[in-house]
């Protein structure tokens, strides 16, 4: 497994409002990376969120804030709209991250005059005097409170701007910035329709190659004069990069007084997405990048068109992202049936003609029809008999290692998680709760939750006792008002007095495997590596 | 002891028509449950496992023809009765937990109204003492709060309490037979596992014998006493749960051991089943697992193997027993 990051989710949140202010919380803050090439098991109850996660990563839900960047294409390559949207934007948010700054100053004179009065206040007793005081007091804290407030909303903005040019949204010439990069926007753009011209000319005359010289001398000139465009844009389009990239960390503005710390440039540096924000890509840049990114369905039988056959299924990726013919379509969708071990004979066949796990053939054969990289798995075996979904299982264990696929595996099967992914993410009410490597996950599972869940499955063999008692009991709250604190924490059988009050951070307990659990964090972190878990 | 069988099946062969056709779906399945015994019915999709259970019941539609032998519960000979006479065995001796909670419950009745409505009927009982029983069978089955349950609607229960109040509404009625048709499957691990001990407590509390239609093995190894494997419409194999298990003499029982990932071994390989499971329309002679098995030889193409007694308890429908893998 390369260790290439292909997608990284960054706080991603999706609510659903349901009216009058209330919304379902199914997603809530989820970060993570996906790497190149690995199967990632999402685990959890139904209502955790898991199906909401995967289509919220394709942008078949959009995201209600947070990011979900994919690497796949290079931004320059891709060339999205939204990207020159952002560099016009820059000194707005630069403006932005100023003003409030400077209001978060004022409001901070305030407050700290208003604590002055306070304490005038303080030495005398009288019941009025006291109410005066507590007022001021009042007034005081709001005041810091709003001043707090309003560093943050600097602080975003300056994070929105980093996202286009990292730590260069502080530059003072700005201007010359924002020159940079729609210049080299320009150029790529120059360079794009070259390759267009290039690839039109090969295509008229597909005898053109190389030693071919006797025909069509004027294409081989057209064709030249295209590379040699196509080369010089990029070349410049590099340059006005690098140039901008060399004016990092020169005639910074002070914002903030955080500006002045290397270690927040480097922060914003780090923000900077070399890869393209999915959420903000529009409908037909979305629909470009989607042949990267598939989904395969829980049920076979209702992702097919009762009335289209099987070959005009496979065959409609082809028609929508490409310009081949009807016979190379055919010949495509055949070759696909036969990767995914159906015959050629089913391309003529209705879906009703074939057996579910046939059908869920058909729908691996659609999604991986233009080469994908990333694919979401959603409960795609959940409807196929045992002795069907091994066989679907191995054809994916395949079709990974023939095409290089990365996986986002959605299940509620954890007997299939743990022998067919890598790494594994256990979720509750939206949220992760563990985040680990199969083996360990399943050897010596941290999180009480995992514990439970993985004591809850029901194993092939027969128990060598009886135990009366559920590992977890009660049912998963609703997600519209999740419990505070720690989500899990009113089932949770190893509750401390922290988990009410206070979310738990991430940490990485052991190399790798991440939980997200009070018993886990700094302090109590010593104790619980001696303590072995539960042997499963 | 004969006088201890609650159920018993002999022969039962079911069959559709269907556009002037006949589709057999059962091949003469016969069983017996034995009271405080939970008999699993082990099979995939389509292997005749629910028509089973509707046939017992007398609620398959009309184009369904049920030929057994006999189906005796509890004593009494369910083919020869009218259905008048079927409509008052059926919920009163035995009861049926379906899949799905939310289908079965009327979305526009309280629970209470439901609940009551059974006990009104087959026992006759008066408002405030049927009341009282649907009281007292919730908190049996665990439910919290049982007074405020019976004033709300389904909708407003989760899944694993509305599979609760079922369970109680079929419980309620003391019935001989229990006749549960997976019905933990659209439950969530933790739900299903609670439900699963629920169900095990009250085999022992009752003078019932169980009937549990799944297609999980894991649930199967949690509950069962005896277990049945069904292959389209033929029972391959019969025997404790501990012989099915551990010793699996079928090597379609041993294909769906070896096919189904188990999340406490190691070091396993996935090793499916080739082929799919035939549909009814398929007329397969000789033995019904033959395309699919690797033992399969010329006999196995033209006979059909009858049962075969390997120990106590445990037999197997296969020409070739004596080859273990």
């Amino acid at each position: 497994m390369s260790l290439a990051p292909l997608m990284t989710l960054n706080k991603l949140k999706k609510r659903f409002p349901l009216g009058g202010g209330r919304s379902i919380k199914a997603v809530e803050d989820i970060s993570l990376t996906v790497f190149q090439g690995e199967k990632l098991g999402v685990v959890g109850e139904s209502g955790c969120g898991k199906s909401t996660l995967g289509r919220v990563i394709l942008q078949l839900y959009r995201q209600t804030s947070g990011a979900c960047v994919y690497y796949g294409k290079s931004l320059q390559e891709a060339r999205p709209r939204y990207f020159a949207r952002e560099v016009r934007k820059l000194p707005r948010y630069q403006r932005r991250a100023d003003k409030a700054y400077q209001r978060s100053l004022q409001v901070e004179d305030q407050a700290r005059a208003a604590r002055a009065h306070m304490e005038e206040f303080s030495a005398q007793a009288s019941h009025r005097e006291t109410r005066a005081y507590n007022r001021w007091s009042r007034r005081a804290d709001r005041q810091a409170f709003r001043a707090l407030e309003l560093r943050k909303q600097a602080s975003r903005q300056l994070r929105e701007g980093s996202r286009t040019v990292g730590s260069l949204i502080l530059s003072k010439d700005l201007d010359q910035v924002q020159q940079l990069y729609t210049q080299a926007l320009h150029q790529l753009t120059q360079a794009h329709q070259a390759r267009r011209q290039l690839l039109r000319l090969g295509r008229l005359a597909p005898a053109y190659l190389p030693d071919s010289e006797k025909d069509m001398p004027e294409h081989r000139a057209a064709a030249e004069l295209a590379q040699r465009r196509m080369n010089q844009a990029m070349d410049s389009a590099r340059a006005a990069l690098a140039q901008a990239e060399g004016m990092k960390h020169q005639n910074l503005l002070m914002l903030t007084e955080r500006c002045g710390d290397p270690a927040y440039w480097q922060k914003l540096d780090n923000n900077q997405e070399s890869g393209i924000n999915l959420g903000k890509l529009s409908g037909r840049e979305l629909r470009d990048v989607r042949r990267d990114l598939q989904m395969i369905f829980q049920d076979p039988a209702a992702s097919l068109d009762p009335r289209q056959t099987v070959g005009r299924a496979i065959e409609e990726p082809f028609r929508i992202h490409t310009k081949l013919d009807k016979a190379a379509r055919k010949a495509r969708a055949v070759e696909l049936l036969e990767i995914v071990g159906m015959k050629e004979e089913h391309h003529g066949y209705y879906p009703h003609q074939l057996s579910g796990g046939q059908k869920q053939r058909v729908g691996i054969a659609r999604a991986i029809a233009l080469h994908p990289r990333f694919v979401v798995l959603d409960e795609s075996l959940s409807a196929l008999d045992v002795s069907v979904q091994a066989q679907v299982l191995l054809l994916l264990n395949d079709l990974q290692a023939q095409f290089g696929l990365t996986y986002f595996f959605i299940t509620h099967n954890l007997g299939v998680v743990k022998h067919f992914c890598d790494r594994v993410m256990v979720m509750y009410l939206g949220h992760i709760c563990e985040l680990a490597p199969a083996k360990p996950l399943f050897d010596r599972p941290l999180h009480p939750y995992t514990r439970s869940l993985l004591a809850s499955v029901p194993v092939p063999q027969v128990p060598e006792f009886e135990t009366d008692e559920a590992p977890l009991m009660g049912e998963v709250p609703s997600a519209v008002s999740p419990p505070g604190g720690c989500v899990f924490h009113p089932r949770c059988p190893d509750m401390i007095p922290i988990c009410q009050a206070q979310r738990p951070p991430m940490v990485e307990a052991a190399p790798g495997h991440s939980v997200c659990c009070h018993l886990y964090t700094k302090d109590s972190l010593e104790e619980v590596a001696h303590e072995p878990g539960p042997a499963l | 002891m004969p006088g201890d069988l609650v159920l018993e099946v002999r022969d039962l062969k079911t069959s559709f028509q269907l556009h002037k056709q006949d589709y057999r779906v059962l091949h003469g399945v016969s069983f017996e449950v034995a009271r405080h015994e939970t008999l699993c019915v082990v099979g995939e999709s389509g292997c005749g496992k629910s028509v089973m259970t509707l046939s017992i019941m007398g609620l398959l539609p009309e184009n369904a023809t049920v030929q057994a032998q006999s189906i005796r519960l509890d004593g009494q000979e369910l083919t020869a009765l009218s259905p008048r006479q079927m409509n008052k065995v059926r919920g009163r001796k035995m009861g049926m937990i379906f899949q799905e909670p939310m289908t079965c419950l009327n979305p526009l009745l309280t629970i209470g109204r439901q609940m009551t409505e059974g006990l009104k009927l087959h026992l006759g009982l008066g408002k405030e003492e049927a009341r009282r029983v649907a009281l007292e069978t919730l908190k049996q089955v665990g439910v919290s709060n049982p007074e405020e349950r019976l004033r709300q609607y389904p909708f407003q229960l989760s899944g694993g309490l509305r599979q609760r109040v079922m369970i109680a509404m079929v419980l309620s009625l003391n019935p001989r037979l229990l006749i549960a048709d997976e019905p933990t499957t659209a439950l969530d691990v933790t739900i299903q596992k609670q439900v699963l001990l629920l169900l095990r407590q009250l085999k022992h509390q009752l003078d019932a014998g169980v009937l549990f239609i799944t297609h999980d093995l894991g649930v199967v190894a949690e509950i069962a006493d005896r277990v049945i494997v069904l292959y389209a419409g033929v029972k391959v194999e019969e025997g404790g749960v501990r012989q099915i298990f551990e010793q699996p003499a079928h090597p379609y029982t041993i294909g769906l051991l070896a096919a189904v990932p188990n999340i406490k071994s190691e070091g396993y390989t996935l090793s499916p089943i080739p082929g799919t499971p035939p549909n009814i329309a398929q007329a397969i002679e000789g033995c019904r697992f033959h395309p699919r098995c690797g033992r399969a030889t010329d006999i196995c193409r033209e006979q059909a193997p009858a049962l075969r007694a390997l120990a106590p308890g445990h037999s197997a429908a296969c020409h070739h027993l004596e080859v273990r893998p």
